[in-house]
């Protein structure tokens, strides 16, 4: 059963010109200067993901990975195209975004998972496993600020997951936090896998793409230059790469 | 951004928001809720040595009548003044996370409502002691507040909105929140001035709002039932006003930040 379907999936940008002053759009209107160009950031993309698939999207920058990943999350809208997702989505991009450093540790879980739609009583039912997984334990009452930049990313991926969305989006995904959260890579995703959860994760690390995905999308300038086995993807890509 | 504010998802984010913003206004400061009356004090003071010869021969208890003006003044231009830049202020969050932008307004108008009753509080408070006799009429205040948050609900989608595209937005707002404290009877009364600027002023809505308040909680006579009803029904025309150019324009958000 499919978790995801994307069909003719375009994204349009209009670049924003520079400056939103009145006077500036004034000045803009007179010279008749307007930026009045579009720029195609996705076009034609089409793919679908199965329920319990690892699924990488790779691609050089600037190809659209993280607009397609952003409107898969419904943080962006698609100019063109339908995306169908049979469950919620959770997007995992920059995290720290979500937290509030002044707060303390326990105060950032409680806001941090409404974002994923954890109410209060969920976030407490779970407490005592976010906070293992995270290695959090003894800093539940400091300010987040005090905490290492690894401690706020596995404390970020641990809500993520304790969350079990059905869809985790996960943007510049790279082996965050130390040897021992690193190594339990495997049993998260194998447990994603067999609680039915799909992981769709963009990375210019093409070993974990090749570790973790079982399909691979590439993209180059917006344009869908393949989709299939890891492997192959990746060995077209790197061909690509060289050629160019 | 395509989920409903009215969700259960959304109404606890709201919740979660609105506590984490109360508290770093609280915590992030050494003098923390001090500070939230700092201001309105600050302003009542000066007010009240320069006005109290003037204005106190045409009211009574000039310094309670002062007081609700400039309590109820705060609320509005503090509180519209500091949601204007919130989709700018938290540009990560609707960057990174996939909820409706609406939340952001609300949890940062209730954020200043908690602050508002607060102030109330110890307004009442400080009324008491010094020998203000409330009547029933004081539990109507609720209402009176609910038809301001309308405004300051409207006015701040429509802040919020325009800021993200014209930055002027929020300097333009500053200058006419200085004048729509002068032309409020924050510090004066409108019996004080002639006919012709009575009838100006009470075009204000929030002319009805502070007399009101002030007629709920100090029995002081110049309400007007009308004026108060008209106040209302703009606050909602304008409350759904802003909030159709809102849901027009908020889809672009996340790309324009």
């Amino acid at each position: 059963m499919d978790a995801l379907q994307v069909s003719k999936l375009s994204k349009v940008f209009r670049p924003q010109p520079g400056g939103r002053s009145l006077i500036k759009h004034l000045s803009r209107m007179l010279t008749g200067h307007y930026h009045k160009g579009r720029q195609f950031v996705l076009k034609d993309i089409n793919f679908s993901v199965e329920k319990g698939e690892l699924f990488g999207v790779i691609g050089p920058n600037g190809s659209g990975k993280t607009t397609l990943l952003k409107i898969i999350a419904e943080i962006l809208f698609s100019s063109a195209g339908s995306v169908v997702r049979n469950g919620w989505v959770a997007p995992f991009f920059q995290w720290s975004a979500g937290f509030y450093p002044d707060l303390d540790v326990r105060d950032n879980i409680f806001l941090y998972g409404s974002f994923f739609g954890l109410t209060r009583k969920d976030v407490r039912d779970k407490m005592e496993k976010i906070i293992s997984f995270a290695g959090v334990d003894d800093f539940m009452d400091v300010e987040l600020r005090s905490c290492s930049q690894g401690m706020i990313t596995k404390l970020a991926f641990s809500i993520m997951v304790h969350a079990r969305p059905d869809i985790a989006v996960i943007d510049e995904f790279q082996e965050m936090g130390d040897f021992d959260f690193q190594r339990r890579y495997p049993d998260i995703f194998r447990s994603f896998q067999n609680n039915g959860q799909t992981i769709i994760m963009v990375s210019h690390n093409l070993d974990i793409i090749e570790r973790f995905c079982q399909r691979t999308l590439y993209l180059k300038d917006g344009k869908q230059m393949g989709l299939g086995d890891t492997k192959t993807i990746i060995n077209a890509y790197k061909a690509d790469c060289l050629n160019t | 951004m395509s989920n409903s504010i009215f969700n259960k998802k959304s109404l606890h984010l709201i919740k979660e928001l609105t506590i984490a913003e109360f508290k770093l206004r609280d915590q992030g400061s050494f003098l923390g809720f001090i500070w939230t009356l700092l201001h309105p004090l600050l302003t009542f003071l000066i007010l009240y040595l320069l006005f109290n010869k003037w204005t106190g021969k045409f009211v009574y208890d000039f310094k309670g009548y002062l007081l609700v003006g400039i309590v109820q003044w705060s609320f509005f231009a503090g509180t519209t003044t500091y949601t204007a830049e919130v989709f700018v202020r938290k540009r990560g969050l609707l960057k990174n996370f996939a909820f409706p932008a609406e939340v952001l307004i609300v949890a940062s108008v209730f954020t200043g409502l908690i602050s508002h009753i607060l102030e109330f509080m110890v307004l009442l408070g400080f009324l008491f002691f010094t020998g203000t006799h409330f009547t029933f009429k004081i539990l109507c205040v609720p209402f009176i507040i609910l038809i301001q948050l309308t405004l300051v609900l409207s006015a701040s989608f429509l802040l919020a909105t325009l800021y993200i595209f014209y930055k002027d937005t929020s300097r333009i707002w500053n200058i006419l929140t200085m004048l729509g404290f002068f032309v409020t009877p924050i510090f004066y009364s409108l019996p004080m001035l002639s006919k012709k600027a009575q009838q100006l002023l009470l075009m204000n809505p929030m002319t009805h709002i502070v007399n009101s308040t002030r007629f709920l909680i100090l029995g002081y006579p110049d309400i007007r039932i009308l004026g108060l009803f008209m106040t209302f029904l703009l606050g909602a025309v304008f409350f759904a006003a802003a909030y159709y150019l809102f849901k027009r324009l908020f889809k672009w958000f996340p790309e324009v930040l």
